[in-house]
């Protein structure tokens, strides 16, 4: 029977609610379910694991493993990385600030240049200056939301220009007791002219839930 | 009464309102973090991740691909049979 795996988690004496199942290995449990469930349901299991077990590490989405007893030889297998990683995310959450820009970064006025080759030319040149500019301004907001919160934070994740729109996208480990505290602090940051600065969480520690190297 | 038509959203692109963000922020986490219990591998050059290579999927060259049969010589296979 082929599982989906949800989260691993520390094994404390708490039962899951069918079709789910756990499976057990030392001081290491898994949720899985043994049908297939769409990505916000999967999101739903892993936020009532994250808000249920004391350390709670949310499985990649999909992540199938053909038998449970698949699973407990995995979990035993990579033992000493998996605890060391709920150690790491124990008694946390992951909050998100994003800073999205304000204004288009695409409109540029069109290129003068006749030949066609010299203005693919020109074109290409201005694309790459317009991304290292892009990529400079959104270091300089980074540095400036890490000044106020990385101190608050356990860990900080940095992800400059991820997507289209998007300057920088921080993800910070944050103890459980200080989320409300950190949050405060992320909405009410001086927001520059050219960002806007949305703060979403708490989440799973989705970002902090990467092991080492694979051994496998 | 008609009714509302469905929400539209896009989980690509450039987000433009902030539970737009949320999804997007969403299938991120989901389908590029988080733990992967098969093993995983990220090249990188001076820091920036060129390629991630879930180690769970198999690799192999395109000529392996081919149904075995179509490389060999029929007589090859009736004598395994």
């Amino acid at each position: 029977m082929s599982l989906l795996l949800h989260a691993i988690v520390a094994a404390e004496p708490v039962a899951v609610e069918a079709p789910l199942v756990r499976v057990d290995a030392g001081t290491l449990s898994a949720i899985a379910s043994p049908t297939e469930v769409e990505m916000l349901e999967h999101h739903t299991i892993v936020e009532k694991a994250h808000a249920t077990f004391s350390a709670c590490l949310p499985a990649r989405y999909p992540t199938w493993v053909d038998t449970s007893q698949a699973l407990r030889e995995r979990l035993e297998r990579r033992e000493v990385d998996l605890l060391k990683a709920l150690e790491r995310v124990r008694g946390k959450a992951e909050l998100a600030v994003t800073a999205t820009w304000t204004t288009s970064q695409h409109e540029q006025p069109p290129l003068a240049a006749s030949a066609p080759g010299r203005r693919y030319l020109l074109q290409r040149q201005r694309e790459f200056a317009h991304a290292d500019a892009l990529r400079r301004r959104a270091t300089e907001v980074a540095e400036q939301l890490e000044a106020t919160l990385a101190a608050l934070a356990v860990e900080t994740q940095r992800a400059l220009t991820p997507r289209p729109g998007v300057a920088v996208s921080l993800a910070l480990l944050v103890q459980q007791r200080a989320i409300d505290k950190v949050k405060a602090a992320a909405q009410n940051l001086d927001e520059p002219q050219d960002v806007r600065i949305l703060v979403s969480g708490p989440w799973p520690p989705y970002s902090f839930a990467r092991l080492g190297m694979g051994e496998e | 009464m008609q009714p509302p038509p469905p929400r539209q959203i896009n989980l690509l692109g450039a987000p433009d309102e902030p539970n737009q963000l949320s999804l997007v922020e969403l299938a991120d986490r989901l389908l590029n973090r988080g733990v992967v219990l098969t093993g995983e591998a990220v090249i990188s050059v001076a820091g920036v991740d060129l390629i991630y290579l879930g180690l769970n999927l198999v690799l192999t060259a395109v000529e392996n691909l081919q149904p075995r049969q179509s490389h060999e010589p029929t007589a090859a296979r009736d004598r395994r049979r």
